[in-house]
C-alpha cells in the first residue's frame, strides 16, 4: 500500500540511475579500497578509527564521504596515501594502478603522492607554508615529481593559478598565503593538488573553512577541473549540501564503519539507513514552516571508537531499534538494495514503511 | 534633474579610484595597494621584499655599516693602518702614550701604535667569530632537525649528545685541547665550534618539533617530498629566524670566548695579535688609570662588533618574515 503511494517519477529515475551506474561499473575503477580497517593503540585502548570500509571509485567520477566528526572520513584518506602515524595499525586494500598501497614502500609511496593522487587539505591558510610565495609552492609541488626548466615551471604555475581561477595570476603567484583571501588561498591548494594531472584527487573538507558564496565557487572550481582532467575526486565533508552539489555518489559513514552507500539522488531521496534519515531530517528545509519548532536532532553523541556498542554502532541512538532482535546482537553488513544502493541496516528493505523521522 | 544609475557610476568611479570591475574581484581582493587594478601592478622579487624590510630596521642598517667598516679596516688593515704590523716606534718603547695626532689611539707598552694593532689584531678576532659562528650553526641546525624532525629514538641519542657537550667546562676543554692542537687560529675554530653548537641545536630541535606538526608539512608529504626535502625545502626555511639570531650571538661569543682566553693568557700568543691579546698587554692600564686607553679601545672594538653584529640579527630576522611586511 504504501509503496503504491511512491511518486511513480521517482522509480523513472531509479530505473535511469541504474543504467547510469550500471555503465560506470563496466569500467575499470580508477581507485579501489578493499575492506579498509585502521586501528590506532592506545593507552585507553585500541581505537577504531576505520571499520572495513570499501568502496570503488571510477575516472571522472566524484565520491562523497559524508560523516560526523571522528567517523573516520579524514583517517580513510589519509590511510589510502599512506600518510597515517606509524602507530596506525592499518589493514585491507588500497588498489591503485595495479598496486595495494597499504604496506608499499615509502619510496614508492612518495610516487604516487602528489602526482597520481593528490590532497587538498581543509585549512589552506594552515596547510600552505607562510615563507614562500604561492607560485614558489605550487611549483615546488611540481618540481618534487617532475623535471622541469624553471621557465616551464614558471608558465605552468600561471596557468594553473588561471585555470583555478585566480585573477592576475602573475602578480599573485609573487604573494605570500597570508596576502590572500580564504577563498584564494582554498584555490591556491586546488592549483597545488592538480599541478600534476593526478588521476585521484581527495578533498578533505576543502570548503567547511568558507563561507557559503566562496564555497559555492570553490566547488565549482573542482567541477571545471573534472570536464578538463577527468580527474576522479572524493570528496569529504560533513555538509550534505556541499555533497548534493557535486558527488556523483556518496558513502556515508558511522563511527568508523559504511552505513550506506549508493548513488546520490538514491540518498537523498530514498535513504535506507536510519542515521542517513536523521542526518537529511536535521537539515532545515525552505519548503517548510517552522514556527516555534526545532530542527529535527539525532538524539545522543557518537559511540566511542574504543568502546563500540554491540551489533550495530547506532543502535542505541537509532528510533527505530529493536532491543529484543539484532541491531543489539549481530553487527550489520552491507546488503545490496538493488540500483547500486547499500545499507548496512537489518531493516534497510522495510525502512521506507516506517514512518518519517521529522514528524 | 535625476541621473540614470550608470551615469551616477561613471560619475563615482574615478572619485573612488579606479574600481575592481567585475563582482568577483570586488568580492575576492583585499588586495596591497599597488595591486589594485588600475594602477599599474608591481611584481616585486623576493631579494627586494627582502632588502625593503631590511632596511625598515634603522639600528640594523646602522650596524651592517659600521660592520662592514670595521671588517674592511681590519682586513685592509694593510692599506690603512697608519703602521706596519708589529712595528715598533723606537723613541717610544718600553712606554705607553696616550692618543696623539701622530698614534690615534696612543702606543702600546711596548711602544706599537695602538691604532694599527687594533686594525691588525681584528683579522684574526673576526675571522675566529665568522668562522665558529658558521660552523657551529652548521653542526647544531644538522642535529636540531635531525633530533626535532625524526623524534624517537635519533631523537633520544642526539639530544643526550647535546646534553653531554653542554655540561662539559668549556674553559678547561679549551687549554687541554689547544695544548694538542697547538695554539693556532684554526684550532681555536675547531674547538670552539665543537663547544658551541649545542645551543643552536636545541633550538632548531624545538623549532623543528613544533613545525614539523604544521598542515603544511603534512601538505608536503601528501605532495610526495621526500624527508630530506621537508626539512630543507618546508621545515627550516620556517626556522631562518632564530638560527639567524643565535648565529650572530655565536659570532659575538666567539669573539668574547677568544679574548677571554687570550686574556688569561691560554689563547693565542705574540706576536700572533687579537682584540684578546691586546686587552692580555694592556697590563700597565691595572696600575695606571690615565692608561685607560690600552683597554678602551680594543674594548670598545670589541663591543661594537659584538653589538653590531646582534643587531644585523634582528634585523635578518625580520627581513626573513615574510608576514614583517604588512
Amino acid at each position: 500500500m504504501v509503496d503504491a503511494l511512491e511518486p511513480t517519477s521517482l522509480h523513472t529515475e531509479a530505473v535511469d540511475h541504474h543504467h547510469r551506474i550500471a555503465s560506470r561499473d563496466d569500467r575499470e575503477p580508477m581507485l579501489s579500497v578493499r575492506h579498509l580497517k585502521v586501528e590506532f593503540p592506545t593507552d585507553d585502548g585500541v581505537v577504531h578509527a576505520v571499520d572495513d570500509v570499501s568502496f570503488d571509485l571510477a575516472a571522472e567520477e566524484t565520491l562523497g564521504i559524508v560523516g560526523e566528526s571522528g567517523s573516520g572520513k579524514s583517517v580513510t584518506s589519509m590511510a589510502i596515501l599512506g600518510l597515517l602515524p606509524k602507530s596506525a595499525h592499518v589493514e585491507g586494500e588500497v588498489i591503485f594502478a595495479g598496486r595495494n598501497l597499504v604496506g608499499l614502500k615509502q619510496k614508492d609511496l612518495r610516487e604516487v603522492r602528489g602526482d597520481r593522487i593528490a590532497m587538498v587539505f581543509q585549512d589552506a591558510l594552515a596547510a600552505l607554508n607562510p615563507v614562500f610565495t604561492v607560485g614558489a609552492q605550487i611549483g615546488e609541488a611540481i618540481s618534487v615529481h617532475h623535471d622541469v626548466s624553471k621557465e616551464d615551471l614558471d608558465d605552468r604555475v600561471l596557468e594553473l593559478l588561471d585555470l583555478v581561477g585566480i585573477p592576475q595570476p602573475r602578480q599573485r603567484s609573487a604573494q605570500y598565503p597570508h596576502e590572500y583571501s580564504g577563498g584564494m588561498r582554498q584555490r591556491a591548494m586546488i592549483a597545488m593538488a592538480i599541478a600534476n594531472d593526478p588521476e585521484v584527487l581527495i578533498a578533505d573538507e576543502p570548503t567547511t573553512a568558507l563561507d557559503v558564496t566562496i564555497q559555492a565557487q570553490v566547488l565549482d572550481v573542482f567541477e571545471r577541473i573534472q570536464d578538463r582532467t577527468k580527474t576522479a575526486i572524493i570528496l569529504i565533508t560533513h555538509d550534505l549540501g556541499v555533497v548534493a552539489g557535486v558527488a556523483d555518489r556518496v558513502l556515508v559513514m558511522y563511527a568508523g564503519r559504511q552505513v550506506e552507500r549508493g548513488d546520490i539522488d538514491h540518498i537523498f531521496y530514498n535513504p535506507r539507513h536510519p542515521y542517513t534519515r536523521g542526518l537529511l531530517a536535521s537539515l532545515p528545509r525552505l519548503d517548510r514552516r517552522y514556527g516555534h519548532e526545532r530542527l529535527h536532532r539525532i538524539k545522543g553523541q557518537p559511540p566511542s571508537l574504543i568502546f563500540l556498542p554491540s551489533g550495530c554502532a547506532f543502535n542505541p541512538r537509532c528510533p527505530y531499534v529493536d532491543i529484543t532482535g539484532p541491531c543489539v546482537r549481530d553487527r550489520p553488513e552491507l546488503q545490496e538494495l538493488g540500483a547500486g544502493q547499500l545499507s548496512a541496516c537489518f531493516y534497510a528493505q522495510t525502512l521506507e514503511e516506517r514512518e518519517p523521522i521529522d514528524q | 534633474m535625476t541621473q540614470s544609475p550608470r551615469q551616477l557610476r561613471e560619475e563615482i568611479a574615478p572619485a573612488m579610484g579606479a574600481m575592481p570591475n567585475t563582482a568577483l574581484v570586488e568580492a575576492e581582493l583585499p588586495m596591497a595597494p599597488d595591486l589594485v587594478p588600475g594602477a599599474e601592478p608591481v611584481a616585486r622579487s623576493n631579494w627586494q621584499l627582502f632588502r625593503r624590510r631590511f632596511f625598515r630596521h634603522k639600528l640594523a642598517v646602522i650596524s651592517l655599516v659600521l660592520l662592514v667598516l670595521i671588517i674592511i679596516g681590519c682586513f685592509g688593515a694593510p692599506l690603512f693602518a697608519p703602521y706596519p704590523k708589529n712595528h715598533v716606534d723606537a723613541l717610544l718603547i718600553a712606554d705607553a702614550h696616550g692618543p696623539s695626532l701622530k698614534h690615534w689611539f696612543g702606543t702600546t707598552d711596548s711602544g706599537q701604535d695602538l691604532f694599527s694593532q687594533v686594525l691588525y689584531s681584528g683579522q684574526i678576532s673576526l675571522e675566529i667569530g665568522l668562522a665558529v659562528a658558521f660552523f657551529s650553526t652548521i653542526v647544531g641546525v644538522f642535529v636540531g632537525a635531525l633530533a626535532g624532525f625524526f623524534g624517537g629514538i635519533t631523537d633520544q641519542l642526539l639530544s643526550r649528545l647535546t646534553d653531554l657537550f653542554l655540561v662539559i667546562p668549556e674553559i678547561a676543554i679549551l687549554a687541554v685541547a689547544l695544548q694538542y692542537l697547538g695554539r693556532s687560529g684554526t684550532s681555536f675554530i675547531i674547538i670552539l665550534a665543537a663547544l658551541g653548537w649545542m645551543y643552536i641545536a636545541r633550538i632548531v630541535r624545538g623549532q623543528v618539533l613544533s613545525i614539523r606538526e604544521k598542515e603544511f608539512v603534512e601538505a608536503a608529504r601528501a605532495s610526495g617530498a621526500s624527508h630530506k626535502r621537508i626539512i630543507l625545502r618546508h621545515i627550516l626555511p620556517n626556522c631562518i629566524g632564530p638560527i639567524m639570531v643565535n648565529a650572530t650571538l655565536a659570532i659575538a661569543v666567539a669573539v668574547i670566548a677568544e679574548s677571554t682566553l687570550a686574556f688569561l693568557g691560554l689563547g693565542l700568543q705574540p706576536p700572533n695579535t687579537s682584540w684578546g691579546i691586546l686587552l692580555n698587554q694592556a697590563e700597565s692600564a691595572v696600575t695606571d688609570p690615565a692608561k685607560i686607553y690600552l683597554v678602551l679601545f680594543p674594548a670598545l672594538m670589541l663591543l661594537i662588533t659584538v653589538m653590531a653584529v646582534n643587531f644585523i640579527g634582528d634585523g635578518l630576522r625580520d627581513a626573513f618574515d615574510p608576514q614583517s611586511t604588512h
